[in-house]
């Protein structure tokens, strides 16, 4: 029964024709239940509304809403080198490691090499002017890195907003699975103009050709950088971007040899940036005879790209990742080997591959619905899209860092783990508390001050080098970009007052109680009591059902509230702003129970 | 009802309830089962990347060394010499001074059979004592939380201090609690702390059968942590608060994350297993400076560390274990940095390490592809500290016979 199915979604979407083809009626039922799923996992969650007319419009036309009929937009229009100008004197590499480091630098952070460095300085009477160029290379070294730092902020802005927007919601989900496979991170390669351009790329093949996009990565500046590869000469090679490229790119860890990868590395010879652009250096690169996983010739990069997509292992690797993204639990080795062939028949395109995933019924089946971990995005711009609050993006982007996903920054060149490993007993409150914030419970710096100082060991703890100085700076890049979004300006103390977003609840709770009287009895009551507004909100604010006892609980600290707040029973609709601040009160509450964690 | 009594208790203003109830309840639990017990706590401080094992404990008599680290070898005079043949990298002086004094141990060698250069797999088998990594189960010291206590779990006793928890704390019986800042590490409310939720106070599975299977198992995970979490953020939070010293500690984050963990120390919460981590030993260009800056971080996080330990009765029955997933190749590469690769040194240090050179530096001249032959097994370390440190019967947590090594000092 599955298997012609599917071959009939596959048909459908590489012969490009409209899937609605397919007979409504085919797979699993899409109701609520499914069309809720559906967009908590290809796209960032859905309200009430969303979901209804996704029932309405029926299971292919809204997944032809969620595949994408062109390229998407890029995010920034005009992405600015800024890097290149503070790494002019070094070899041209855009590697932190290569920028000379003034010592007017460490001086002016206090650290003892600083102090030191500097009394030295006194004593050797240095020349004037020479002291005054230091100085002014400095700060434009300083005002490039800020202006490099905004602009990939900006960015990183403008991408959860399109996550929160909704549109092409599976092509920005989609990125953002590649951005922990082909992942890089600023930390080492410092450039937000070559993380951008990896990026576009990532959103560029996001659902297209598998194939397309690693062969593009592998041409990548910042991937180049980030693992080591403009180092990487003939004769003297460097094993980084080869090793990950067979362990973590392709074909998964145990199906090569040490061999594989020093051979690989000779094929990927050559490849380096200038000046943030990708060049082939033919004299680098090592044209010699070369033996991969069994074949033997005189490989370059583009044949080992077609080496590792024939190797059956890279398609496994590929589909076992796809499935755990967006299943959320670990996969039988049946529906993997499926659904790895799949990928081989497509001719290695992900689009019809998802396509089949979402007519499954086993992904709308008891073991995967609300049975995945919301990553901290997840998590972030689903609460924003459920609660219908206008939260600024830096509010998320700094919110997803509190919670261990930086965007831009991953721990490791293996991204983030995901899943259980997102919850930790720091992580778990965090949540709760970056709830509060968008509710306007919490005052943004309230949290995220008391976090300014750990942040930096949040995320780098990998394999990235960072020392002192680099936790400095990070400090004050973030104190810059809070200090001027005035959106979170607002969000927080440094304005004065809380934030207070429009949510409403009264008129869409009436709204909800208005829709609910044509269909129910008519001898309800006039007014929704506290278990009919715990309903309510739990609907509107939870991805899953959650189970009758914690419904009881919040009923019972409803009644308990109210009572404290002097509010009659049954009078939530027509009662004043306090019953409106109540509701606020537990849409918080909701958000941080534990079940507000799954999707 | 007590909870109803509690929940009304701090309701001025209409705010949020204030009551952490079940946080009460539970920290008095906790406080009557564990005060005036000391006991013995481990220190796992994580190296991340590959330390570059020749690099720290430098075998500069050795002319193979000289040859393979042509640009980046340090010379006689840039080491702490050990033995004659050996000698500590230059920047390890604090910890070169506990060695004079005979509080540093210095395992050499340690590795495992076949090893693996990813960093993760490597990692997977260090944090485990297996080779299949972690689809064998929990990681080891969860393994020695199960053998000391059976499954009676305790919130704060094993506690990961940064950001991604070590797959080595990682227990379904003894889950781990982690932060990085004890200061953010609460559940804020409108105004002060958000009381509890009350499922917290409910059996894990309460309610959890109408749900679909999958979803159900995640939610009682999730309740777990839930319930762990408010038990552990109060007292922690108090502990970092009541936390005095006059120890200097570096401002790095390493060294911030050390006194945390001194704190927790000091404060007798019951950790018997602190994690650190210390990342960016992914060496693969520029070793010398690069590795000089990260050998310096250590000293002066550990230094320090070491130094208030000394001074507090509470951290009596404490060792510092400082690993790696891998040593690094024995020749430099073109980049003037060093590749993935075996072999390498431990150090064990605090109240009761036994100080002293253990194991045999392996041969720089015989290597197996280039690469290190490791000489002691990392279980044989692992386990000689599980035992000497809590009585811990190594068979329990790992797999098959190491030798036991005198590397714990007598309580």
């Amino acid at each position: 029964m599955l298997q012609p199915l599917l071959a009939l979604f596959l048909t459908a979407a590489l012969q490009g024709a409209s899937s609605a083809q397919v007979a409504a009626g085919d797979g699993p039922r899409f109701d609520a239940r499914a069309a809720e799923h559906l967009y908590n996992r290809a796209g960032f969650g859905a309200n009430g509304a969303e979901i209804e007319a996704a029932v309405a419009r029926g299971r292919e036309a809204t997944l032809d809403l969620l595949f994408p009929s062109e390229l998407p937009a890029p995010l920034l229009r005009d992405v600015q080198n800024h890097a290149y100008k503070f790494v002019l004197s070094s070899e041209g590499a855009l590697g932190r490691d290569d920028r000379p480091r003034p010592p007017a630098e460490d001086a002016a952070e206090g650290s003892m090499e600083g102090s030191m460095q500097e009394s030295m300085d006194e004593d050797g009477a240095a020349d004037q002017a020479e002291v005054e160029r230091e100085e002014a290379l400095r700060r434009d070294r300083a005002a490039a890195r800020l202006a490099d730092g905004r602009q990939l902020a900006e960015h990183t802005n403008r991408w959860l907003e399109r996550m929160v927007q909704g549109e092409a919601a599976l092509v920005e989900r989609m990125t953002l699975f590649w951005h922990g496979h082909f992942t890089s991170s600023m930390q080492t390669v410092g450039s937000s103009y070559a993380l951008i351009a990896q990026h576009e790329l990532l959103r560029k093949h996001a659902v297209g050709s598998f194939r397309d996009l690693l062969a593009g990565v592998l041409r990548d500046p910042a991937m180049l950088v980030y693992l080591d590869n403009h180092r990487n000469r003939r004769g003297n090679p460097n094993e980084n971007l080869a090793r990950e490229l067979l362990e973590l790119f392709t074909l998964g860890e145990g199906h090569f040899t040490e061999e594989d990868v020093k051979e690989a590395a000779r094929a990927l010879t050559g490849r380096a940036v200038a000046r943030g652009e990708y060049v082939f250096t033919p004299r680098r690169h090592d044209s010699g005879k070369k033996r991969i996983l069994g074949q033997e010739g005189n490989f370059d990069g583009d044949d080992l790209v077609e080496i590792l997509l024939a190797h059956p292992r890279t398609s496994v690797h590929i589909a076992g990742r796809l499935l755990r993204w967006f299943e959320g639990v670990e996969p039988s080795a049946e529906r993997v080997e499926h659904y790895a062939a799949l990928l081989r028949e497509a001719d290695w395109q992900i689009a019809p591959v998802l396509r089949a995933l979402f007519a499954d019924p086993h992904f709308y089946g008891p073991d995967v619905v609300g049975a995945r971990v919301a990553g901290p995005v997840d998590f972030l711009v689903g609460s924003v899209r459920r609660l219908g609050v206008d939260a600024p993006p830096l509010a998320l982007n700094l919110g997803a860092r509190v919670l261990g996903e930086r965007l831009f920054f991953p721990p490791s060149v293996k991204g983030w783990d995901g899943g259980e490993s997102w919850i930790t007993t720091s992580s778990l409150l965090g949540r709760g508390n970056l709830a509060g914030m968008l509710t306007g419970s919490i005052g943004v710096m309230e949290l995220l001050g008391a976090d300014l100082e750990s942040m930096a060991s949040d995320e780098d703890g990998g394999m990235q080098r960072r020392g002192r100085r680099g936790a400095r700076t990070d400090n004050a890049e973030l104190r810059e970009l809070v200090g001027r979004d005035q959106g979170l300006r607002d969000l927080g103390r440094l304005g004065r007052g809380r934030w207070s977003p429009e949510l409403d609840w009264k008129r869409r709770l009436a709204d909800h109680w208005a829709a609910g009287a044509a269909s129910e009895s008519a001898n309800r009551a006039s007014e929704p009591g506290d278990s009919d507004v715990v309903g309510f909100l739990l609907e509107e604010l939870l991805a899953i059902a959650p189970p009758p006892e914690t419904r009881a609980e919040l009923v019972q600290y409803l009644a308990e509230q109210r009572a404290e707040f002097s509010i009659p029973d049954g009078r939530w609709l027509t009662w004043g702003q306090d019953a409106e601040q109540l509701l606020t009160q537990l849409a918080h509450r909701i958000l941080a129970l534990p079940e507000a964690q799954l999707h | 009802m007590e909870r109803r009594q509690l929940l009304q208790l701090g309701l001025g203003l209409g705010a949020a309830a204030l009551i952490p109830g079940a946080l009460a309840r539970a920290s008095t639990r906790l406080l009557l089962g564990q005060k005036g017990e000391r006991r013995p706590c481990l220190v796992l401080v994580q190296l991340t990347g590959g330390n570059d094992g020749l690099d720290t404990v430098v075998p500069y008599g050795d002319d193979h060394y000289g040859r393979a680290r042509r640009t980046t070898a340090l010379a006689k005079n840039d080491v702490l010499d050990l033995d004659g043949h050996v000698g500590l990298h230059g920047k390890l002086v604090r910890l070169g001074a506990e060695w004079k004094e005979g509080r540093l141990g210095i395992v050499q060698g340690v590795g495992y059979p076949q090893p693996n250069r990813s960093h993760f797999k490597s990692f997977e088998i260090w944090h485990t004592g297996r080779a299949e990594g972690r689809t064998s189960g929990p990681g080891w010291v969860g393994r020695l939380a199960q053998s000391l206590h059976g499954d009676q779990a305790h919130p704060n006793r094993l506690v990961h201090i940064g950001g991604q928890v070590p797959y080595s704390l990682h227990s379904t019986a003894h889950p781990p609690v982690a932060f990085a800042n004890p200061r953010g590490y609460r559940l804020a409310g409108q105004s002060g702390e958000l009381a509890p939720t009350m499922e917290a106070e409910t059996s894990a599975h309460e309610g959890c059968e109408d749900l679909p299977r999958g979803a159900r198992a995640r939610l009682e995970a999730l309740r777990a942590v839930m319930r762990d979490a408010q038990a552990s953020s109060a007292e922690v939070r108090a502990a970092a608060a009541q936390h005095q010293t006059k120890i200097v500690y570096p401002n790095t984050d390493f060294a911030v994350a050390l006194s945390t963990a001194a704190a927790l120390i000091a404060a007798n919460l019951g950790a018997e297993v602190i994690s650190v981590e210390l990342g960016g030993f992914d060496t693969h260009t520029e070793l010398r400076r690069r590795h000089d800056t990260l050998m310096e971080q250590l000293d002066g996080g550990l230094g320090a560390f070491l130094e208030e330990l000394r001074g507090l009765d509470a951290a009596r029955d404490t060792l510092v274990v400082v690993y790696s997933e891998f040593g690094r190749r024995v020749a430099e590469n073109g980049a003037r940095g060093t590749d993935h690769g075996t072999a390498g040194p431990l150090f064990l240090a605090g109240p009761r390490a036994a100080g002293g050179l253990f194991g045999r530096h392996p041969s720089l001249s015989e290597l197996d592809e280039g690469d290190l032959v490791h000489t002691t097994d990392f279980r044989a370390v692992f386990g000689s500290a599980a035992k000497g440190l809590f009585g811990a019967d190594p068979s329990q947590i790992f797999d098959g016979r190491y030798d036991a090594l005198p590397l714990v000092r007598e309580a």
